[in-house]
């Protein structure tokens, strides 16, 4: 391992992410028991390399392994899996995986490196849709090669930062060669053959989904549960319900509770279960169309950026669980982000609000005497409608009188691929790791994924292209502290209003769950116990 | 009774008219489903990838494509058409499998609900309906009427969500979660249905209770009832004996319609249950495009609908000989 | 005066719950009528607190985005209103209209306007209204639109078999032979005879077009969530039915007495109109 590599997991065990959980590591594991949780929709396909809802993720996520994963005992760290160790070349281009041996596929089959190409060419192929793991490898990763049974090669096109945390990924996963010829692909609940803690037992589609321990797992002693239950319920009202009632024994989904959701839950349970607040690696945006007026116009995106109050979205539409204004949050990669302390006194971010919605009424006013209307998008899901809401409200005060257009949740990504929209008031965007060049790469490069603003800046684009090669870590770190100062201090065609932190619970019972810095890393329960 | 060549060709001929309500239908929920923004490559490619744009269009255009979504609409169609002929519903590109084995598992669920709650509903709102005829215009009549139209008052979801939380805050109980078969647990399966079944029970009662007092009411005044009455026959008996039979007639019919409306009404109850049956494999399938899904489930609501339709209609005959199949 | 308090007292003598229902939509409809001018505050100002329990200056609390949640249900009054009585007034009329002509026609417009008929009504209505507001987009006018297009079908069936009774009467025969038009004959004739159908059908589906929506609502495609709609409320509350319970109660104390009322209402007029008259899509 670099130098670098250790600094970053360093500086991230000291930003201490994660929540301070009940079950210290001193108590002794108990083995035995089903542990029961739930999913928000049915999965319905399974193939953990060609999906991409968190659905998916969490039906399959104990039934797999990858080359390496996110420590299950402190998620912030990336640790080893199926291989055993790896090294690093000198200039960075090239990995060297060293695999484990004697571990079994659970029909019985020996796993080897050609497990690991067969999984790794099939998400690198050009025309296969990856759109989690392949997105990021393909970009990086210029041919997979097995060196010996247990040794395999990865070659790199260049030197990143951040090809560990890419593969060890939860999309990731490395899938037997055999399965793969036999079923063509991994959605059949039968092609659910992993080397994972768990065994697929059971997909009743639409109503639940089981696993059970794996007797054969190359990790001595492990899994300690005899299974996991997850419910598939659709319902908030049933979720709540079913936490109420001690059915599940943790909420670790989206969207994660509301604060009322919490306190009704607290209220019944009590001691027995265990509230915490945690960031859920998720950025709100507010998106500006910049391909038709009015936001064609970067004095009327500016407008926006100043008039947003970001403090009253945090306070109200996501009940003060958030982190206003912030491009990165600190709490997920430490000094990559601008300190709070700057991004907070920044025009649009301080408060009071007076002086930068006088200065973006001024802007509205320069272009358009006596105000506009326009319409203003959102997708009907979580509490969208509750900061749309808001939105509209805010802007009312600049003199842009906005009417809600609420979209059916498929129909809103339909337009918002289309570019069919002038504002979209609230989007959720997760990120797949906690490294800083995410939100860049999905929201604001020109190419970006989620760039539903069709919105782009030379400089913005070659600072972020040179910053996700850029191996010196302090010159990594001003150049993303540079893109942050650039779009908060410009009119960009996503205002970022905050990164979204949830409430979520686990039952006093449970031990040794760790909930990782993304929704769907660490949900393998691999070390996880019950204590009755 | 009727001569038997008789019936026979008229369960014929309205076997015949299935065919023309089966196309329209189709024809309308595929029109429907296209004018819906986004299909299902959006949808999947869209959702939570991180593909650059240009990617996410190539996969776009491949996925529809792979699914023939890029030929004419009517292509579509008739080829969707011939599928059905042959009795294949095509292939679930969301839940990557047959949708005749989707259709397999989810339909005998919904049935068992719907028939469920029929059941339920009838039981309880049959004999209100006669008590509140009998004694007409009383305050026994006014409670009745007043008690079923309450079930009318509140949406529905509303009343399933007042369960959930009446049921977990009051009893510390929560129906099972996970669906078990009614032949492999008969107990755990009513466990779970019999609360959305009571919910629906109770906002459907209503218009029962009501048509079996208006029937009532009406049979009442007619003479056969009066004749029994002046031989003498004790009141009760006349209401039970003579009047009951002939007024359950429309009734019956009524609550078979109703069925086959229910298929599709029991949607939210499916959803607040966590229920698997037809109604939320439509919810999710609408909501993915996952057209072929989307238009089997819609021909076998419909379907259901009008085979219930006629059922009545011939038992009906079979009750009532002065009826003539015209 | 005298006449009209006369007959109130013989209405509510013969019908006390049909009275008790007139007194709940007399109710209804002066709150949608006077909104504006009985909420102290606009049905869609943040301006508050949220959660703030009912006291004396917020009589039923505010929500969860800090809106008066009285203003809110006396706003939802008149959106209530309006959508039940839009979309019966559309769907009923264009309903009837077809019904009656379908059945004078007689023939092979008949027999084709049957099937559609049926097609329309074989289709589950909620999953119905469900596809037409993913496709319309979600608006107050498309609610209507959608709602419309349920009601309608219903009407044409029960008129179209009241309109084939009437057809045969004497004096449609005579007219016919007197040489009136066709379009005379269903105007003039038919459908002034249809008239107490098509009133007992308005009058028993209004609030069966108010319940609909709230079931759109909770299934996220009802009017927008800013507008005052009841069901919207009532989804929206049931996310902290324990830290506030105002949140659910007043909007659906609002819904059920509204829906409870009409149908009270329409029962009466039911029985007056015509005994034998059932069904309704209830």
């Amino acid at each position: 391992m670099r130098p670098s590599r250790i600094l970053v997991l360093l500086l991230a065990m000291l930003s201490g992410g994660g929540p301070a959980l009940p079950g210290a590591a001193q108590e002794q594991p108990r083995r035995g028991g089903v542990l029961t949780w739930f999913d928000y929709g049915d999965p319905g396909r399974l193939d953990v390399h060609s999906e991409s809802p968190l659905g998916v993720q969490q039906a399959t996520a104990g039934i797999y392994s990858g080359l390496l994963h996110r420590d299950p005992d402190d998620p912030t760290r990336i640790a080893p899996d199926l291989a055993e160790r790896y090294t690093t070349s000198p200039d960075g281009r090239t990995y060297i995986f060293h695999l484990r041996r004697n571990v079994k596929w659970h029909d019985g089959q020996p796993f080897t490196s050609a497990d690991v190409k067969a999984s790794f060419d099939r998400i690198l192929r050009p025309d296969f849709k990856s759109p989690k793991c392949g997105a990021v490898l393909k970009r990086i990763v210029a041919s997979v090669e097995a060196v010996d049974a247990h040794t395999v090669q990865f070659q790199l096109k260049a030197p990143v930062p951040y090809f560990a945390e890419a593969v060890a990924s939860a999309w990731c996963r490395v899938a037997a060669r055999h399965v793969l010829e036999k079923y063509g692909d991994l959605n059949r609940p039968e092609a659910q053959i992993g080397t994972g803690p768990f065994r697929f037992k059971r997909y009743e589609r639409g109503s639940v989904i089981e696993w059970e321990r794996n007797p054969d797992y190359f990790v001595p002693g492990l899994p300690y549960l005899d299974g996991v239950k997850q419910y598939i319920l659709v319902g908030g009202a049933t979720q709540l319900a079913a936490a109420k009632a001690g059915r599940v024994m943790l909420w670790d989904t989206w969207p994660p509770m509301r604060k009322t959701q919490a306190d009704e839950l607290k209220a019944a349970r009590g001691d027995q279960v265990h509230v915490y607040r945690h960031p859920i690696n998720t950025i709100f945006v507010l998106y500006m169309n910049a391909t038709r007026p009015p936001f064609d116009n970067p004095d009327l995106r500016r407008a926006v950026m100043l008039a947003i109050d970001r403090q009253e979205l945090v306070q109200k539409g996501l009940e003060g669980a958030g982190v206003p204004c912030a491009v990165l949050d600190p709490k997920l990669v430490g000094d990559f982000a601008l300190p709070l302390a700057e991004v907070e006194t920044m025009p649009g971010c301080r408060q009071p609000k007076d002086q930068d919605v006088a200065e973006a009424r001024r802007l509205v006013e320069k272009h358009h005497p006596g105000g506009l209307d326009i319409e203003i998008a959102f997708r009907q899901v979580g509490n969208y409608a509750d900061r749309a809401q808001l939105v509209v409200a805010q802007l009312r005060r600049i003199g842009i009188r906005g009417t809600l257009k609420a979209y059916e949740s498929a129909a809103g990504y339909a337009i918002y691929g289309k570019g069919d929209f002038t504002m979209i008031a609230t989007q959720d965007r997760a990120m797949d790791s906690t490294d800083p060049g995410d939100v860049f790469a999905f929201v604001y490069a020109r190419d970006a994924g989620s760039n539903y603003a069709r919105w782009s800046d030379p400089g913005v684009d070659e600072l972020v292209a040179r910053a996700a090669q850029e191996t010196d870590r302090e010159r990594r770190r001003r150049m993303y502290h540079d893109l942050q100062r650039m779009i908060l201090g410009g009119a960009p065609g996503a205002v970022p209003i905050a990164w979204v932190e949830g409430w979520f619970f686990v039952d006093r019972r449970v031990k040794n769950y760790k909930p990782a810095p993304t929704v769907y890393d660490n949900n393998t329960f691999m070390k996880v116990w019950l204590s009755e | 009774m009727l001569p038997r060549v008789i019936a026979r060709s008229y369960v014929a001929r309205r076997l015949a008219l299935f065919v023309p309500t089966l196309l329209g239908a189709s024809l309308l929920i595929f029109v429907l489903m296209r004018l819906v923004p986004g299909d299902i490559a959006q949808i999947l490619v869209y959702q939570t990838g991180s593909e650059s744009s240009a990617i996410q269009e190539r996969h776009i255009r491949q996925i529809r494509a792979e699914l023939g979504l890029d030929r004419p609409l009517i292509t579509q169609y008739l080829d969707w058409l011939a599928g059905v002929l042959r009795g294949d519903f095509g292939y679930s590109y969301s839940q990557r499998r047959p949708v005749n084995e989707i259709l397999a598992e989810r339909l005998p669920r919904s049935l068992e609900l719907a028939l469920l709650t029929l059941l339920l509903a009838a039981l309880w709102s049959i004999p209100l309906g006669v008590i509140s005829a009998a004694r007409r215009n009383t305050w026994l009549d006014y409670l009745v009427r007043v008690l079923s139209i309450s079930g009318l008052s509140l949406p529905i979801f509303f009343t399933g969500v007042l369960i959930l939380y009446v049921l977990v805050r009051f009893f510390r109980w929560l129906p099972p979660l996970e669906f078990v078969s009614v032949l492999d647990d008969p107990v755990e399966n009513l466990k779970q249905l019999i609360w959305p079944a009571l919910a629906q029970a109770y906002y459907i009662s209503a218009p029962i209770m009501r048509l079996t007092r208006s029937q009532m009411l009406e049979v009442i005044r007619q003479d056969y009832v009066r004749t029994a009455r002046a031989k003498g026959l004790a009141e009760g008996r006349v209401v039970y004996r003579h009047a009951l039979r002939n007024a359950l007639l429309p009734v019956v019919t009524f609550i078979g319609w109703w069925g086959g409306r229910l298929l599709g009404g029991i949607v939210i109850m499916e959803i607040i249950f966590a229920v698997p049956g037809l109604g939320t494999a439509l919810v999710q399938a609408v909501s993915y495009r996952d057209y072929p899904t989307v238009q089997a489930i819609i021909f076998v609501m419909a379907l259901v609908f009008l085979v219930l339709n006629l059922a009545v209609d011939l038992l009906y005959g079979w009750l009532d000989p002065r009826i003539r199949y015209a | 005066m005298r006449r009209l308090l006369d007959r109130a007292a013989w209405f509510a003598r013969r019908q006390p719950l049909g009275a008790a229902g007139a007194v709940l939509v007399t109710l209804l409809v002066v709150a949608a009528l006077f909104a504006p001018g009985l909420a102290p505050h606009g049905p869609k100002e943040t301006a508050f607190a949220p959660y703030l329990p009912p006291s004396a200056e917020f009589p039923m609390g505010t929500d969860h985005l800090g809106r008066d949640v009285l203003s809110r249900v006396v706003w939802g009054a008149r959106l209530s209103l309006y959508v039940g009585l839009a979309s019966v007034l559309v769907g009923i009329t264009l309903g009837a209209l077809w019904g009656a002509v379908a059945a004078y026609l007689g023939g092979s417009a008949d027999t084709a306007s049957q099937r559609v008929v049926d097609s329309l009504m074989a289709l589950p209505p909620i999953v119905l209204a469900l596809a037409l507001m993913a496709a319309l987009g979600q608006s107050v006018t498309n609610v209507i639109i959608a709602l419309t297009l349920l009601l309608t079908p219903t009407a044409a069936r029960t008129v179209r078999a009241v309109a084939l009774g009437v057809k045969e009467h004497p004096f449609v025969e005579a007219a016919r032979a007197a040489g009136c038009t066709r379009g005379r004959i269903i105007a003039r004739h038919i459908l002034p005879n249809c008239l107490a159908t098509y009133i007992v059908l308005v009058t028993t589906n209004v609030s069966y077009a108010i319940v609909v929506e709230a079931a759109l609502s909770f299934l996220g495609v009802g009017a927008p969530p800013d507008e005052p709609s009841w069901g919207g409320m009532l989804t929206a509350g049931t996310q902290a039915m324990e830290q506030a319970p105002w949140l659910i109660v007043f909007p659906g104390l609002a819904i059920s007495l509204a829906v409870f009322g009409l149908n009270l209402l329409g029962d009466a007029i039911r029985d007056l109109a015509d005994p034998r008259l059932r069904g309704g899509l209830g």
